[in-house]
Parts: structure tokens; sequence; C-alpha cells
């Protein structure tokens, strides 16, 4: 039988468990992956912002016939402004420094951070979606206008097929399988926020 | 070398052991603990500007190797846990000597504890006073004594239960 200060010498003993990771290996990891990280998210910004420009260019410079098309390329924009926001949005709660604060508060910044990526994958999604589809509708009724009529049936059928197979088989399986992890992770971090209660259990 | 670079040496060298330790008291596992130690200090690196002028500086840099740990993968802390049943530890042995096959039990026992006690515990057996403990974990004085008093208890029955298998 041995105590706890028997455990403890044992524990003392432990000379060769030593990391096996040099500090100059981290220093070039951090910039690596930084410049790498950063890259990424301002490709993505850049081609929105190069997306919104050209829908506003073309917005303005081009005579539309009918006001739908108006509404179509206002929608466009919210839509691009949206993607941007949300962009940015993401960047800056990802470079948050909860880490630095104490387990309790952590388990909960990252329970609010998973928690608004779950609605921004799902319910946020969905709308932006219906938003495109809705914009790309109003379009269409400009652009019908000059084309013959197997084009424009064409052009019908498969953005009605598209939006039928998102809406009705891809968003419900994605929903499914987000909603099942989200559940597990949410459960996880609940319990272990429960074991940095500052109360006596 | 930048000086930037000679301080983050310096915390490096005082402090990495250290939190790998607790990093494989959290995880049971090698490379696991060589992953969240990489991460804790990267993000040391990431805020040393902030630290400067902090007083305790391991208290932080525990802090966050906490943090690290506890939002790190469920599906490996899992494997931590299914890593301890008897057969599994029967085969595992490998030809050591005495003392590390029992640090290696040791460390089987520290992963069979809840997520706060594995860190709590690690932190008590480096010797990090119960204040700073009380400041890394949130958790007030009084109730960390209490805590910790249980899962030295605990540890303790886990070690002689399992040198008597």
């Amino acid at each position: 039988m041995k105590d706890f200060d028997s455990i403890l010498n044992i524990w003392n003993e432990q000379a060769d468990n030593t990391p096996k990771v040099d500090y100059k290996e981290l220093i070039s990891r951090y910039k690596k992956s930084r410049n790498k990280f950063s890259a990424k998210i301002w490709i993505e910004l850049i081609w929105m912002v190069l997306a919104a420009c050209t829908i506003g260019y073309l917005w303005a410079t081009l005579s539309f016939n009918t006001w739908t098309t108006h509404i179509a390329m206002f929608i466009f924009e919210l839509c691009c402004f949206y993607y941007i926001y949300t962009q940015i949005k993401n960047l800056k709660t990802l470079n948050n420094d909860s880490l630095l604060e104490t387990p309790e508060k952590h388990i909960d910044y990252i329970e609010g951070f998973r928690k608004e990526r779950f609605q921004q994958n799902t319910r946020n999604y969905y709308v932006y979606t219906v938003a495109l589809a809705l914009a790309l509708g109003l379009y269409f009724i400009e652009f019908f206008n000059h084309v013959n009529t197997i084009t424009l049936v064409l052009a019908v059928a498969f953005s009605v097929t598209w939006f039928a197979l998102c809406t009705f088989f891809i968003r419900v399986v994605y929903i499914r399988k987000e909603e099942r992890r989200f559940n597990e992770l949410i459960a996880e971090l609940e319990r272990l926020k429960k074991q940095f209660a500052n109360q006596e259990n | 070398m930048s000086q930037k670079e000679q301080i983050f040496k310096e915390i490096f060298q005082a402090n990495s052991k250290k939190i790998y330790r607790l990093c494989f008291g959290y995880t049971n596992d090698e490379d696991s603990a060589n992953d969240l130690m990489q991460e804790t200090f990267l993000k040391v690196w990431q805020n040393l500007d902030k630290f400067r002028n902090q007083a305790m500086i391991s208290t932080w840099i525990y802090r966050i190797a906490v943090n690290t740990c506890l939002t790190y993968l469920k599906t490996e802390k899992r494997q931590a846990k299914d890593e301890l049943t008897p057969n599994i530890i029967e085969n595992k042995a490998e030809e050591t000597s005495e003392k590390q096959e029992q640090i290696k039990t040791l460390y089987n026992c520290i992963a069979q504890l809840e997520e706060n006690e594995r860190l709590l515990i690690t932190l008590v057996m480096d010797e990090v006073p119960y204040p700073e403990i009380a400041e890394i974990s949130g958790i007030s004085e009084g109730n960390l004594r209490v805590k910790i008093h249980r899962i030295k208890h605990k540890l303790t029955e886990l070690f002689n239960k399992h040198e008597r298998l």
C-alpha cells in the first residue's frame, strides 16, 4: 500500500519524460501557419470584395429594362456584404484571447462561438441561399427576354433542380449531421464547465 | 536572435517540461501531449508582449495549457480513457525498469480521473502553490483544497488498485 507522498516520489523521478519539441521549431511553425491562415482569409475576402464591386459596376453602368433586375442586383450585393461581414466577424472571434481567461469563462466562450457557428451554418446559410435563388430568379425575368425558349426552359429547369436538391436533400442531411455534432459538443462543454464551477461538489 | 526570441527561449526552457507533463497527464499519450504543448507555446509566443509585465508568467502559461487541454478533441480524450483496461496495460508492457513501470502506472491512473481532476493533481504534484492553482483554475482556494484532498485520495486508491493487478 502506498500513500500520496510515495506517489509524489514516483512523479518526481520521471526525469526522461520530456517534450520532443524545440523552441525554434515552434517559432518557425507559428510564422508559417500565421501566414498561411491570413493568406486564406485575405484571398476569400478579396474575391468577395471583387465580386461585390463587379456587381456594383454592372448595376451602375448597364441599363436594365425591368425593375426586378434592380432588386436582384440589390440582393446580390447584400449577399456579398453578408459574406464579407461573416468572414471578418469569424476572424475577429478566432483571434480572441479567451485562452487567457479562467477555464469556466473559456468554455463559456467556446460554447458561444460554437452556437454562433451552428446558426451560421444552418439557419443563416439557408437564408443566404434562398436570397441568392430569389435574386437569380428575379434576374432571369430580364434575361429570358433575350433568349430563345429552349435556353429559357433549360435555365429554369436547372435552377429549380439545383435549388430543390440543396433544400430538400443536401441541407437536410447536413443539418442533421451538424445538429448531432453540435449537441454532442455542447453537452461535453457543459460537463467540463460544471467541473470548474465554483461550488463544492 | 531577436529580443523576443530570447525571452521566448527562456520561458520555453523554464516551463516546457512542466507543461508537457500536464498535457501528458491529461491525454496519457505522448504525441497528443506534444501537440498540446506546442499549441500552448504557440499561444504564448503570440501573446508574449502582454506577458512581459506579468509577475507570475507561469500562471498564464498554465492557464493557457489548461484551457487548451480542455478544448482538445473529444475523440482523443476518449482514447486516453480507453487505454486503461488491465488487458491493454498488460499487452503494452515493455521491458522497462520498475521505476518506469510505476511512472507509467501513475499516468494511467491519472487518466482515469475526471478532466479537471487530472489537471489539478498534475499541478499539485508539480508543486504549484495552492493560490496559483486557484488563480489558474478560477476555483476559490477553499473549494480547491477540498477538491484536491478528494483527488489525492482517489488517485492513491487507483494507484494501489493498479499495483495489486
